[in-house]
């Protein structure tokens, strides 16, 4: 299955964060994935953009999200703070690739609703295989 | 290769001495810290950047709380402000309360002993506020005294405090005064209360009774307070009550009446009280046509007293409710018991008589109305006498009560005639049926040929409106017969018999009847 193509507007207009734009992603009818810019850290009004995407995207349903934050610098409270308050989804699995990450995807676990199964994985396959749990 | 490794690892990872640095920042206070990142993915930037987001979580919490202290510290002040407010605040009226009045007296007698002039205090109560809160119930009792609240604020500077002290009694202290000054305003919120107010559909004049007490230097605030208060008495006691200031002789006459009240209480329970009759004679022959009923006290130590020794104290107390009761069931009944036992004749009357207050009270018409029923007693056998400025003068609730007796059966009387408001206009229009005219126009009768016409004159304007006239104060034969001359048929005096205890009364209606046979 091919990715379809990203559905989301760049996010980030402002000038020193022209490369931060977050990847939204519809990967089957009921997955969709975000990818986070790389070497910059995640600030409140990308992410509630990012999760309005979403809400968009699965319209009434609920999707599978997987979040990937490779290479993220961090992420702001405002931004952890719109990813808890998110609620389209149905799990979130958090792909990363190195410790950085793995730290950084722990706080955002810690601050989800524990109603949303949520859990890091090193790498995509694991996580979309993960996922497929939840959205098929 | 072993030396490079050597070298490389001794060489220090300068993030480490970043990290140190910023945790020592952080853990000194300064959460606005972030150690920065040099881009690497390895441990070292995993740790680096946990402290960051742990300095991220460890900000937002402090500032929550602060937001939280800060909100909730102002919640209590606002709390605390509310609650000293409402604990110095008179609910009714918004005014000062009795703490807070004593609070301000408290503060003004300790400028005095500073040197600055003494405060003055002035205690008002209303005149006949209890007969409204019994006759109109406590919600237009609450709103005269709203009014009330409001004239007196209007007659004082801001700088003066007014008081509600409970029920109808009111405080207003001004400071650094003297007592000219509180002459003044006392006058000033005389004037301001005696003006009629409007309570729903009626029209109520509310007079009041104001003690004034300028602080002697060292003065405590209970004896000021209590000084004023008896000067308020006292004001309260006076013929047309109004202004008093304080006098220490006002101390030992507040002793001696607060002994006389208890008494009185118990005169009233024990049968103390005694009524004696005077007979209402028909002119022209004699007859016996009813009698007057006139209350006697017979105190233990001092003997029987007359009305006058007791009924203003009654009066002013309140208890005059109670011992008017006991005065209309004794005179109805005792009515009764003549009438089975003596040879009467059917519109033999007993007169009562009532007062303001009792006017003033709801009850009067239930209570006349169950006597009579006990008894079985005729209503038109029933006199209540009341004074002129009783019918002249009286608001909505009077009259209320004169046309609920009316409507009864039983008949009205003025009593004293000619005393105090007469107008030709009024005569007219009021719902009595009879005038009795006062002993101090009978005086000069008999004597004076200008009394006689001014007599004969008053006679004709009571006939005229339809009004029996009954002459009191009857001292000779003379009188007697230049009122039969005049056309007065009726009378009582001491000519014809001083008021008795029923038994003399009853030996005289059976000798007056046998000598008729």
């Amino acid at each position: 299955m091919t990715a379809a193509p990203p559905v989301a507007p760049p996010l980030d207009m402002s000038p020193e964060r022209t490369t931060s734009e977050i990847t939204v992603t519809l990967v089957t009818p009921s997955l969709v994935e975000l990818e986070m810019p790389r070497d910059v850290e995640i600030s409140g009004p990308e992410a509630r953009r990012a999760a309005a995407a979403v809400q968009a995207i699965a319209g009434r349903d609920r999707v599978g999200v997987m979040l990937n934050i490779s290479g993220v610098i961090g992420v702001s409270p405002e931004a952890r703070h719109a990813y808890s308050e998110s609620i389209a989804a149905l799990a979130v699995a958090i792909v990363g690739e190195g410790p950085v990450d793995r730290v950084i995807a722990h706080y955002l676990l810690r601050s989800r609703s524990e109603s949303i199964p949520a859990q890091f994985f090193l790498s995509r396959p694991a996580a979309l295989e993960w996922l497929r749990q939840y959205t098929e | 290769m072993v030396k490079a490794v050597h070298r490389v690892k001794s060489e220090p990872d300068p993030r480490l001495h970043n990290l140190v640095e910023g945790i020592v920042r952080i853990a000194s206070g300064d959460l606005s810290t972030r150690i920065p990142h040099s881009g690497a993915r390895d441990d070292v930037a995993a740790v680096i950047a946990g402290i960051n987001l742990m300095a991220d979580d460890l900000q937002t919490i402090y500032q929550e709380l602060e937001e939280r202290v800060d909100s909730r510290t102002a919640m209590l002040r606002e709390a605390q402000v509310e609650l000293e407010r409402m604990a110095l605040t008179d609910p009714l009226t918004q005014l000062a309360n009795r703490t807070a009045l004593n609070s301000v007296l408290s503060h003004a007698l300790a400028e005095t002993s500073r040197g600055e002039a003494p405060p003055a205090l002035l205690i008002l109560d209303l005149d006949s506020f209890k007969g409204i809160n019994d006759t109109l119930g406590h919600s237009a009792g609450d709103d005269v005294l709203r009014v009330i609240a409001r004239r007196l604020q209007d007659a004082v500077r801001v700088t003066d405090t007014v008081a509600r002290l409970g029920g109808d009694e009111f405080a207003v202290m001004l400071p650094k005064s003297n007592l000219v000054r509180a002459r003044r305003v006392a006058n000033r919120i005389l004037k301001a209360l005696n003006e009629s107010l409007e309570i729903g559909d009626l029209r109520i004049t509310c007079g009041t009774s104001i003690g004034v007490r300028v602080a002697e230097p060292g003065q405590s605030v209970d004896d000021l307070v209590m000084e004023a208060d008896t000067a308020m008495y006292a004001a309260k006691a006076q013929p047309h009550s109004g202004i008093k200031v304080f006098e220490p002789a006002l101390l030992y006459a507040r002793r001696l009446q607060s002994l006389m009240v208890t008494e009185m209480r118990t005169a009233i329970l024990e049968d103390q009280l005694v009524l004696h009759y005077q007979p209402v004679v028909e002119l022209a022959t004699g007859r016996m046509e009813g009698v007057e009923a006139l209350v006697r006290w017979n105190h233990p130590e001092r003997g029987l007293l007359m009305p006058d020794q007791f009924i203003p104290l009654a009066e002013e107390t309140g208890m005059i409710v109670d011992l008017g009761h006991w005065v209309l069931k004794t005179a109805v009944r005792q009515l009764r018991t003549w009438q089975e036992e003596l040879p009467l004749d059917e519109d033999f009357s007993m007169r009562v008589n009532i007062s303001t207050t009792e006017l003033q009270n709801l009850e009067l018409i239930e209570h006349v109305q169950d006597i009579l029923r006990e008894t079985g007693v005729d209503a038109a056998n029933l006199i209540i006498e009341l004074t002129e400025s009783m019918a002249v003068t009286g608001g909505d609730v009077d009259k209320y009560s004169l046309s609920g007796l009316r409507q009864l059966g039983v008949q009205l009387e003025i009593d004293d005639f000619g005393t105090g408001y007469s107008s030709i206009s009024y005569l007219r229009r009021l719902p009595v049926n009879v005038v009795k005219i006062d002993r101090s126009l009978i005086d000069g009768l008999g004597t004076d040929e200008e009394q006689g016409r001014f007599v004969e004159a008053v006679l004709h304007l009571i006939h005229a409106c339809g009004l029996r006239a009954v002459a009191e104060g009857i001292e000779t034969a003379e009188q007697a017969e230049e009122l039969v001359r005049l056309g007065c048929s009726s009378g009582q005096g001491y000519y014809f018999s001083r008021p008795a205890p029923a038994e003399t009364v009853a030996e005289n209606i059976l000798s007056w009847s046998a000598a008729a046979e």
